[in-house]
């Protein structure tokens, strides 16, 4: 790549911004889609589909993006490419304000910033052959020369494993695996400084997956590109991110260097996440839990933790007197029931049902006949015969007013916990809980 | 043989077992035998060899995964099974199925008794399995009274129960949705709930929790788990060693078309023996730092990006132009991406399934295992692309 390339490097070189500065930083993004409804199209409600969420990339670095299908992961890839109008927050790139480039500058920072996408199938014309396609941003962005786009082409397919020839095949004569490192060579032909690959190896066979990371691991450093990488496959980021950020229901709840954060997660949604990964050892079944399995809506995600309707380590409230292990039994509880998700036999069709009875309830979610803390027993017992009689909203009614936790009430702070951060009440010094150790199968 | 004949003849004229209970009859048949099963594709060019004999069998109660790539014969296998393969362009040319003491392969009534009832299937896209215009209460109910004389009042009760036990909440108030107001998971429940309306004994699972999230994923293995232990059979197609060690007893891997290793699941998960399975596992070594790894794939260097493999005798092979056109169709499949390939591998017939350190029910369908051959170089690879080695970060 010793062409010099269409659109110039003006906005990089000519700046002031120092070199250690990073190439990206997002701060506070927010992407709300109105929810829209009736003859008038009045907004009744918004998807907080990204909401509050900053990081920053820094020159040649990695940084991976994961969380659940929903989570925001890809709107906050398509704000940062300016493919999608974020609604609030700010995105710098190279120290411009992405949201104010136009003209010029904003061609240029198209050149800078490319995208691998999920599906390589989708990512190419059927009816183009695989050199223009990969010519195509060099066209968009004027070099006119079509030897020296040829030759430039070229080149980068053979970069990429593929040979000088293949050019002038059209997409179906390729693999999977191979149109995904056709999609790596359009992405690097104009030399760009970022690129978004949003589960770029997601579409591919082990194997596949294995030889087109090892592709992108050494591209990325031989170009010195930085790399937002997309995925929800914990072993492909572990592979190739330098850092990671974990997102869930629009927030990122733990950010830090690869090794910290999968190796000792400190958010309990980070570890449920990496709980949830099969083990490769066929000997260890187990699986960290969450204490309901319903993902809430976006659009109305709960108040203060956004996780704690999950959490298996939210926090016991000061005048709960209960040893912690019942107090998850009640929080499962409590939160099964909101979600409805009552284990098979118990209150399937909200009819009373004659074999369920207070006893098999208690059973099902291994709550003892009698539990130390008065009111709390009180709320369980009210709520068990509710469940008894059909009622779950009353359960559910019951059960909220008298278990309140600190995650329910307060938003957690983005706490420093060494070199991560962590938004958990737990590791809030203003909070009076600590947090727990953590081993594979939560236990 | 013909010692065999005389029970299983008894067992075929015994009145067919339902719901899931069998009668206390000695069975020393498989619940599920497949032999030298054949389904070759027509294609330009010659057809296209996508299960070229392969055997096994799936026990009561038991877990068996079908592990390989894309491409490998995995699907067409299942599809076979139960004649569900679209015929043309894909032609069951030879083999035997036999299910239940009952050979079935090609024998349409048998068939039409047996699919979707007493052998249940699941698959990958639960938009391929369910209808967007109709709800999913409808559709259940429809299924199990394809298969069983109940009225529709019951086919509800029991659309309900079968919602409630894969897991979706409120069952009795989600009967009435369509598919697109489910999630991803959900739906995909919905369509393992379809599978199992008529409480088949055998549940044939293409790649069920391929298109979800890891945390739904669990959910999915712990259902599964569950209907295991009630007695279901299963057999689960996937390429993902994760939920092979999670859910498998056995394990089989396909590649181009056969099958190159069989075993229980600890004994391949410890032991990879067939240089595939080996690159299959290496090429999972999570470990990113990887510092004390040697190289992730044992034939990295013979195995350039260029999808370019030099074999041992010089010559180089093109992997993955065309994924299967490029693959041999005699003697071992692998062997043109093997660095351990020799002049044996050539064949004819795909080499044997030799068991692998004497063990009895572990086999890898690979010359160095025959007898008087040193596999010595082989394991030694498969101990370095042993997937246990990358645990360590997890913990």
């Amino acid at each position: 790549m010793t062409d010099s390339h269409p659109g110039g490097t003006a906005a990089s070189e000519g700046a002031d911004t120092p070199e250690d500065s990073p190439l990206l930083e997002v701060e506070s993004l927010e992407v709300h889609y109105p929810i829209r409804k009736g003859l008038l199209r009045r907004e009744v409600g918004r998807v907080r589909a990204v909401d509050g969420v900053s990081f920053s990339i820094g020159r040649g670095e990695t940084l991976g993006l994961v969380g659940e299908s929903g989570c925001g992961k890809t709107s906050t890839a398509l704000s940062i490419l300016r493919l999608e109008e974020p609604t609030g927050g700010e995105i710098r790139f190279d120290g411009d304000r992405v949201m104010r480039l136009s003209g010029a500058a904003l061609r240029a920072f198209r050149r800078r910033t490319q995208l691998v996408v999920q599906d390589p199938n989708e990512a190419f014309n059927p009816r183009m052959r695989v050199g223009e396609a990969v010519a195509e941003p060099l066209v968009l962005h004027g070099m006119d020369d079509e030897t020296r786009r040829r030759r430039l082409v070229e080149s980068m397919l053979e970069r990429v494993g593929l040979s000088a020839s293949d050019a002038d095949r059209y997409p179906h004569e390729f693999s999977d695996g191979e149109k995904q490192r056709l999609a790596i060579a359009r992405a690097l032909v104009p030399d760009p400084d970022l690129i978004v690959a949003d589960e770029p190896t997601s579409a591919l066979d082990a194997r596949v997956k294995a030889d087109v990371l090892a592709l992108l691991d050494d591209v990325r450093r031989e170009f010195d590109v930085s790399v937002l990488f997309i995925s929800h496959d914990v072993d492909v980021v572990r592979r190739f991110c330098d850092r990671v950020a974990v997102m869930y229901l629009g927030e990122i709840v733990e950010k830090g260097p690869i090794d910290t954060v999968l190796a000792s997660p400190a958010h309990p949604y980070t570890r449920v996440l990496l709980g949830s990964v099969p083990s490769l050892d066929p000997t260890d079944r187990g699986r960290s839990r969450p204490l309901t399995d319903t993902v809430p809506d976006p659009a109305d995600p709960p108040g203060g933790c956004r996780f704690h309707t999950r959490c298996p380590e939210v926090i016991r409230p000061d005048d709960v007197d209960l040893p912690a292990d019942l107090w998850e039994r009640v929080a499962r509880f409590r939160f099964s029931v909101a979600a409805g998700e009552l284990p098979d036999g118990i209150g399937h069709d909200g009819s009373e049902d004659a074999a369920v009875t207070p006893a098999t309830v208690r059973e099902a979610f291994a709550l003892p006949d009698r539990l130390p803390d008065d009111a709390v027993e009180r709320a369980v017992a009210d709520a068990v015969s509710a469940i008894v009689h059909g009622d779950l909203e009353a359960a559910h009614r019951r059960l909220a007013e008298t278990v309140p936790s600190v995650c329910e009430r307060a938003e957690p702070i983005a706490v420093v916990e060494s070199d991560r951060t962590v938004r958990c009440h737990r590791y809030d010094p203003g909070v009076e809980a600590e947090p727990r150790t953590w081993s594979r199968n939560g236990e | 043989m013909s010692v065999d004949d005389p029970p299983r003849r008894e067992r075929r004229s015994a009145a067919p077992t339902r719901f899931g209970v069998h009668d206390d009859g000695e069975r020393d048949e498989p619940l599920l035998s497949v032999t030298d099963l054949r389904t070759y594709i027509r294609a330009d060019g010659g057809p296209v060899r996508a299960v070229d004999g392969v055997s096994f069998a799936v026990d009561r109660g038991e877990t068996v995964c079908l592990v390989g790539e894309s491409g490998s014969g995995k699907s067409v296998t299942c599809q076979s099974l139960t004649g569900i393969v679209p015929r043309p362009p894909a032609e069951i040319l030879g083999g035997e199925v036999r299910f239940d003491g009952t050979s079935i392969l090609g024998d349409e009534s048998r068939l039409r008794r047996v699919r979707g009832d007493r052998i249940g299937h699941v698959f990958q896209n639960p938009q391929h399995a369910l209808d967007p215009v109709y709800p999913v209460g409808e559709q259940i109910v429809e299924a199990i009274r394809i298969h069983r004389p109940v009225g529709r009042d019951r086919a509800r009760e029991r659309a309900i129960e079968l919602l409630g036990s894969v897991g979706i909440p409120r069952p009795a108030t989600r009967l009435d949705d369509h598919p697109h107001e489910f999630s991803g998971g959900m739906r995909q429940r919905v369509a393992i709930a379809i599978g199992l309306a008529a409480e088949p004994d055998l549940l044939v699972a293409d790649e069920p929790m391929t298109a979800v999230d890891v945390t739904v994923q669990a959910r999915l293995i712990e259902l599964f788990r569950g209907l295991v232990d009630d007695g279901l059979a299963v057999l689960l197609v996937t390429h993902d060693l994760r939920v092979v060690a999670a859910l498998a007893d056995r394990v089989l891997v396909m590649f181009g078309g056969t099958i190159v290793e069989r075993g229980p699941v600890q004994e391949v998960f410890e032991r990879p023996a067939h240089p595939y399975t080996q690159a299959l596992f290496a090429s999972y070594d999570g470990s990113g730092s990887g510092g004390d790894r040697p190289q992730r794939r044992p034939d990295a260097t013979a195995s350039p990006p260029d999808g370019t493999v030099s074999r041992s005798d010089g010559t180089t092979f093109r992997t993955q132009r065309t994924p299967r056109g490029d693959l041999p169709t005699d003697g071992c499949r692998f062997r043109g991406q093997c660095s351990h390939a020799i002049e044996a591998c050539r064949g004819p017939e795909q080499p044997r399934a030799y068991p692998v350190e004497n063990a009895a029910t572990h086999a890898a369908s690979c010359v160095y295992y025959a007898d008087g051959r040193d596999p010595g170089p082989v394991l030694e690879a498969g101990r370095a692309s042993r997937p246990e080695a990358a645990e360590g970060d997890d913990d």
